[in-house]
């Protein structure tokens, strides 16, 4: 065993965070933040800068436009992206499991339409999975893509899709081809350029902000089929592989260790009745409980990736890295906001917003964490069934 | 970075599991709370043959060089079995302190029959209500001819009846805090037994002018100090590796009964209820061991780890709370009762629990270290 970063790696986070320190304006809070024209061309330019610095998906392969960097340097990126509030924006999905899913099953023809374009930082992805009558059962999908000839015509809705109205260039949708198969059996993953006629955008205002979520209807869609995605009606497998990314996609532990600096000098420099913060029982209690939380969360969370990277990667080990960082940013946020007291609620937007309203967008967007991508009630079924095989309930 | 075992850990973690699906039960843990020394000679040989009292001790001192966190993948088998030795007192206060000492007579008189585990070693630490292994003793040295008289009265002492040597922190007049070995046939020592949750043996030690001489002593002031402090670093962590196994143990038990249980027609793992329990235990139990680990891999890099120590022992405790009581849940009244032995691996999850600080008292150091 070893638990330190190679030094090249550490070498690379120097790096990156003068890069960023140059490149986020003052006016930058994060992706995650309420109405904000500039977020998402700003997220444009970023990529595109990553990607001439060769940043962007050195995590790939260089056959397709990557630097098969070290995987450690790629969590420094995953995690120095993190606790920058993500400025590669909607662009984080392509690059953690949507290009992966493409290396893994595309044809040579799509590898070479679609990589290319995503490692030089221009295309926006969403992702057609949830609608609305299935969420946690994603298999009983009713979007349906019916064959003609050699196109598939799309008819259906979509719910909860991120960031399909930045907009988006590209979904990635599953839409059931047979109708007659069993659930599971009967799907497709299709790409389908957003531009196509007969596709509408309609945001769906959420805790998180206005734009995060859209409802995405198809209408007579056409599409070729050379677009399919892996075999038709295996659909399923595509989005089980492209979710075990997912689910350890995101480096929330480095957002959490940083919060946890930002409220430890916050709880130091700030006297409440003459006394610092920091002198109450409580709050000392917590704190140390959230740093407890935080080293789990890393660990569980470099597990997973490490197993991933070694092509052992189990969706177990996914599902409890997914648990430890969703549940323990949560906390992040929850004792950010016990800590401030009742002016913690003063919106990031508001001015007079405490600690740049890192704590209200903590607590506030990462309600979200344990629901996407599979809620922490999936993974704890996945855990109990895979891992520990006992029957299934459902 | 590297959170995988190599092959050399694997293999003993491989081996001590083989070993103890053989040679221990849950059954032979519960014959031996019946008896008075609570000492298992047999098993004990067995795992000294093994070379687990000299696997974190350094080449140089004649152990395998393995570390703590080699030695805590034998610790985590041992709670995986339901087995509890002087293995962990005998390593972490006595032959680790020796070996990272300057050679002297204390070293050679004990640190090669430690190594081979001819001879065992106890710590007694603990001198009253509510203080823990990390307190100092009111354990006092009066002057005399031999050197020092020791007095006081210190509790829950493991394996004291068995232990070749009981290594206390004294004050000593003169001298101020030292760390003192003291021989089992030394005069004046008496031990009585305590009836413990646990169910592995303690005693409540008490010591009437014991002499003990400058050659007893392995350090003094600061230096004596750092020392323990480091024992009991390490064994913190390997109580956190005993605990995971435990859990471990409590988890089979639970999954097994879950699956096989039926209820309603059915097995009632696959109540959502009953089955995410299971998951929840999973969850803790893999998180606790990297926590664990991670502490163990920076003392044997020889850094400061409190801060991960504490870190480790205070998820630990957390960990173990919560993993048997869902177990508990899980096996309802079986698991309760003595025709299971999800009791055994309970009773001893509350003891490590207990032992080297509570989630609380690890809370305050993890602040303090954090410079809250």
């Amino acid at each position: 065993m070893e638990f330190d970063f190679p030094a090249e790696a550490e070498e690379f986070r120097v790096e990156l965070r003068s890069f960023l320190a140059e490149a986020l304006p003052d006016w930058w809070r994060g992706f995650y933040v309420e109405e904000d024209p500039r977020v998402i061309p700003l997220t444009r330019e970023i990529c595109e800068k990553l990607a001439e610095r060769g940043w962007l998906t050195m995590q790939w392969p260089k056959e397709y436009g990557g630097a098969s960097a070290d995987p450690w340097k790629q969590m420094v990126l995953k995690e120095e992206m993190w606790i920058h509030g993500d400025p590669r924006g909607p662009q984080t999905m392509n690059l953690s499991y949507i290009g992966p899913c493409l290396m893994r099953f595309g044809t040579p023809e799509q590898k070479e339409t679609y990589l290319p374009a995503m490692a030089a930082g221009k295309i926006i992805w969403c992702e057609g999975f949830s609608e609305r009558e299935s969420g946690s059962d994603l298999a009983s999908l009713r979007t349906r893509a019916v064959r003609h000839g050699d196109e598939y015509v799309v008819n259906g809705q979509k719910m909860w899709t991120s960031y399909a109205v930045s907009p988006a260039d590209w979904c990635l949708l599953l839409a059931r081809t047979d109708p007659d198969a069993k659930k599971h059996r009967g799907i497709s993953m299709i790409l389908v350029d957003m531009n196509t006629p007969g596709i509408s955008v309609r945001p769906v205002p959420s805790m998180a902000g206005p734009a995060e979520f859209a409802e995405v209807t198809f209408e007579d869609v056409r599409v070729p089929v050379a677009n399919l995605l892996g075999p038709e009606h295996e659909g399923w497998q595509v989005a089980m592989y492209g979710l075990s990314y997912e689910r350890v996609g995101i480096a929330r532990h480095a957002k959490v260790g940083d919060t946890l600096k930002r409220l430890v000098d916050y709880v130091k420099n700030t006297k409440v009745d003459g006394k610092p913060i920091a002198e109450q029982p409580g709050v000392r209690t917590r704190l140390a409980e959230l740093y407890c939380r935080y080293q789990a969360a890393r660990l569980a969370i470099y597990r997973a990736f490490w197993l991933q990277k070694q092509g052992e990667g189990g969706p177990v080990e996914s599902a409890i890295g997914m648990i430890h960082s969703t549940t323990t940013e949560q906390l992040a946020g929850l004792i950010g906001l016990e800590i401030l007291g009742p002016a913690g609620q003063i919106r990031q937007s508001d001015p007079r917003t405490l600690l740049d309203g890192k704590m209200e967008r903590e607590w506030l967007v990462e309600i979200g964490a344990t629901l996407a991508g599979g809620t922490t009630e999936v993974q704890k079924s996945i855990i109990a069934q895979i891992g520990l095989g006992l029957p299934r309930s459902y | 970075m590297d959170l995988t075992l190599d092959a050399p850990q694997q293999e003993i973690a491989d081996t001590a599991r083989k070993l103890l699906a053989t040679s221990w039960s849950a059954a032979a843990a519960m014959e031996l709370e019946g008896t008075e020394s609570g000492f298992a000679a047999d098993i004990w040989e067995e795992t000294a043959q093994l070379g687990w009292p000299a696997l974190a001790l350094p080449p140089e001192s004649g152990g395998r060089g393995a570390g703590v966190l080699g030695l805590s993948l034998a610790v985590e088998a041992m709670g995986w079995a339901g087995l509890s030795s002087p293995l962990l007192h005998t390593v972490s206060f006595a032959a680790l302190p020796l070996a990272w000492s300057e050679d002297c007579e204390l070293v050679r008189r004990w640190l090669p029959r430690l190594a081979s585990g001819e001879a065992k070693a106890t710590a007694a630490l603990i001198d009253g209500h509510g203080a823990n292994e990390w307190g100092t003793t009111t354990l006092t040295g009066r002057k005399n001819d031999a050197g020092w008289a020791l007095s006081g009265q210190l509790t829950m002492v493991p394996y004291a009846t068995v232990a070749d040597v009981i290594v206390v922190f004294a004050d000593l007049e003169g001298v101020g805090g030292a760390l003192v070995f003291v021989p089992r046939e030394s005069a004046g020592l008496a031990h009585s037994k305590l009836h413990v949750i646990g169910g592995d043996p303690q005693f409540c030690t008490e010591f009437t002018d014991v002499s003990v001489s400058q050659t007893d002593i392995l350090g003094s002031g600061d230096q004596a100090r750092r020392l323990l402090n480091r024992s009991l670093d390490v064994a913190t962590v390997l109580t956190v590796a005993y605990g995971v196994g435990l859990a471990e143990r409590g988890l089979e038990l639970a999954r097994d009964h879950a699956a096989g249980r039926e209820q309603f027609g059915r097995p009632i793992g696959a109540l959502q209820a009953v089955a995410f329990r299971c998951s929840d235990i999973r969850v803790e139990i893999d998180a606790a061991r990297l926590v664990g680990q991670l502490a163990a891999w920076q003392l044997d890099a020889g850094r400061s780890a409190a801060l991960d120590v504490a870190a480790a022992k205070a998820y630990a405790n957390d960990m173990l709370s919560k993993a048997f009581a869902s177990a508990h849940q899980v096996l309802g009244a079986k698991g309760f009762s003595y025709e299971s032995d999800l009791q055994v691996f309970s009773r001893r999850a509350k003891a490590a629990e207990l032992a080297f600080g509570s989630r609380g008292f690890h809370y305050e150091r993890i602040a303090d270290a954090l410079e809250l």
